[in-house]
């Protein structure tokens, strides 16, 4: 049994010098268990969590490929927020917002969620407006948001470009205080570290190589470490959804881009909140180390090689110059790149699939991280019962055969333009 | 930012001659570099990405919307080979078929998509 954190225990230690016990086991497979989770990144991690913590089933495995936390849960910008106007995303991410602001103390693992408010810029009056309406529909469901004008904005953030012949003039902005960040590896160790506490198998170097089915149930899964049979099997494989799927005969309306992340030198504080451009897809927040961490589009073609096109940068970087012209001279520290599964309307997919008891979670484009803890909570109910959750029914997978796309940003149906 | 530049990895380009070999395709890189059959090897920025090009659109007229539905919404989305298209937006304008290996961006040969059908290399 692992023992609780506290600061009791940190002071034993600090005394004593005894080590720390390492945060979760590393069991051997069994040969058959309740659920089996492929993928061990934050959603497949919380998942198992919930599925124990939530719904008293504890025979689960949580299946990597590679070591926890490898893919997306570590290579995205850590912002979190709620601040989602369509019915349904407005509702599943408030969930996910309030479950971060519990969430340290239900993992006993410290994630450093930092509530410093985000703020989305209006570049002009009708951008403005649609702020309004999305603050108004957030505050109907009992979300904070605030909207600001050119003087709350020019007090909170003096380092924008406010002068008169700017390119892109700030006319206001819609802020959501209780977003903010969390430390993104803290996520993925604690979800592990609690879910292993209530007998969750994290069984690492472990790839899923196919299916075992009887008709169109799936019984198990074949691996790297050999065949475990499963009552339920849940894919949330991020960026190799298609192929994970494609091992069970499943086509499905994903496609897999590469969006990068970029840190650079760090600064002394500067940034104080989580910043989203107005004019272009860029978001920028500082780290606690000090180094300002951004990023924007997808690259624009499909690929698996988690290794960013230098164009972006530039662009990415010109949208940084063009917000806050003083960093014009920092110098980038490290950039890299996750594979994001995109779909055709840039909302993910949680929920049944056509195969009896495979489960799938993906096609999360860029709104992965910050659903973590509802994923997990909705996907387990789900699981759990058989049934949809309420806050993911609009989310399934056959939603485009019912013309019900979900199109938040109302770019229309391509992947490579969410 | 602008210092971006020169960060180790990014001097080297397929312009350099001592990287450059017209025989072989081009290795991955910092740049995509598309060959296009009128223009020669080019950044894939003076390019539009068209997406999948070996999909077999219904016939039109068709009432089958499972098969527009699969048509439209579904991806083979591979790791490895891919037949995609590119237009070449900033050169000769034309729509091109080019082969790339989703895993590495390595790319391959490249012919004219009215030229060629997209579902078919061309010989030799």
């Amino acid at each position: 049994m692992i023992s609780r954190y506290s600061a009791l225990a940190l002071l034993r230690r600090a005394v004593t010098g005894a080590p720390w016990q390492r945060a979760w086991r590393a069991p051997d497979p069994e040969p058959s268990y309740d659920v089996i989770v492929i993928g061990g990144g934050g959603h497949g991690l919380a998942t198992a969590y919930y599925l124990a913590a939530n719904h008293g089933i504890r025979k689960v495995a949580v299946l990597e490929r590679g070591y926890l936390g490898s893919g997306n849960v570590g290579r995205n910008t850590t912002i979190v927020r709620s601040n989602y106007q369509i019915d349904g995303n407005t509702q599943f991410f408030e969930h996910s917002l309030k479950l971060w602001e519990g969430l340290s103390h239900e993992l006993n693992y410290n994630v450093m969620l930092s509530q410093r408010g985000q703020i989305v810029l209006a570049h002009g009056p009708s951008q403005l407006d649609v702020l309004a309406r999305k603050g108004n529909v957030m505050r109907l469901n009992g979300i904070d948001a605030e909207l600001l004008e050119r003087a709350d904005v020019a007090r909170m953030l003096p380092f924008l470009d406010f002068s008169p012949d700017s390119r892109f003039p700030i006319f206001g902005g819609l802020l959501q205080r209780r977003a903010g960040t969390v430390r993104h590896d803290a996520v993925a160790w604690g979800y592990a570290r609690a879910a292993d506490r209530l007998g969750v198998d994290i069984i690492e170097q472990c790839e899923v190589t196919g299916f075992l089915r009887k008709g169109d149930r799936i019984t198990g899964v074949a691996t790297t470490r050999g065949r475990i049979s499963a009552g339920r099997t849940a894919i949330s494989v991020a960026g190799h959804s298609s192929q994970v799927a494609a091992l069970a005969g499943l086509k499905l309306p994903v496609e897999s881009h590469l969006l990068q992340a970029f840190v650079s030198e760090p600064i002394k504080p500067f940034l104080d909140h989580v910043l989203s451009f107005g004019a272009e897809l860029f978001y920028i927040s500082q780290s606690d180390k000090g180094g300002l961490v951004f990023g924007g589009h997808i690259d624009g073609f499909n690929t698996y090689t988690q290794r960013g096109q230098f164009p972006k940068v530039r662009t990415v970087a010109e949208c940084a110059v063009a917000l806050m012209p003083s960093i014009s001279r920092l110098r980038l520290l490290r950039h890299w790149a996750g594979i994001q599964d995109m779909t055709p309307d840039g909302s993910p997919f949680i929920g049944r699939t056509p195969l009896r008891n495979l489960y799938l979670n993906g096609g999360w484009c860029y709104q992965g991280f910050k659903a973590t803890p509802a994923t997990g909570w909705c996907l387990a109910h789900t699981i759990a019962h058989e049934t949809e959750h309420p806050l993911i029914r609009h989310l399934s997978l056959d939603r485009f055969e019912r013309n019900n796309g979900f199109d938040e940003y109302g770019t229309g149906l391509w992947t490579y333009k969410q | 930012m602008a210092s971006m530049s020169t960060a180790p990895g990014y001097g080297r380009t397929s312009n350099d001659p001592t990287t450059r070999d017209a025989g072989k395709p081009a290795s991955p890189q910092a740049m995509l570099r598309i060959p296009c059959p009128h223009c020669g090897e080019r950044d894939y920025t003076e390019f539009r990405y068209g997406g999948d090009a070996t999909k077999v659109r219904p016939a039109h007229g068709s009432g089958d919307l499972k098969s527009w539905h699969d048509h439209v919404f579904l991806f083979d989305n591979p790791k490895g080979a891919h037949r995609e298209f590119w237009q070449h937006v900033q050169g000769c304008r034309q729509w091109l078929v080019l082969e790339r290996d989703t895993a590495t961006d390595r790319v391959g040969r490249s012919w004219l998509a009215r030229e060629q059908s997209t579902r078919e290399a061309p010989r030799g």
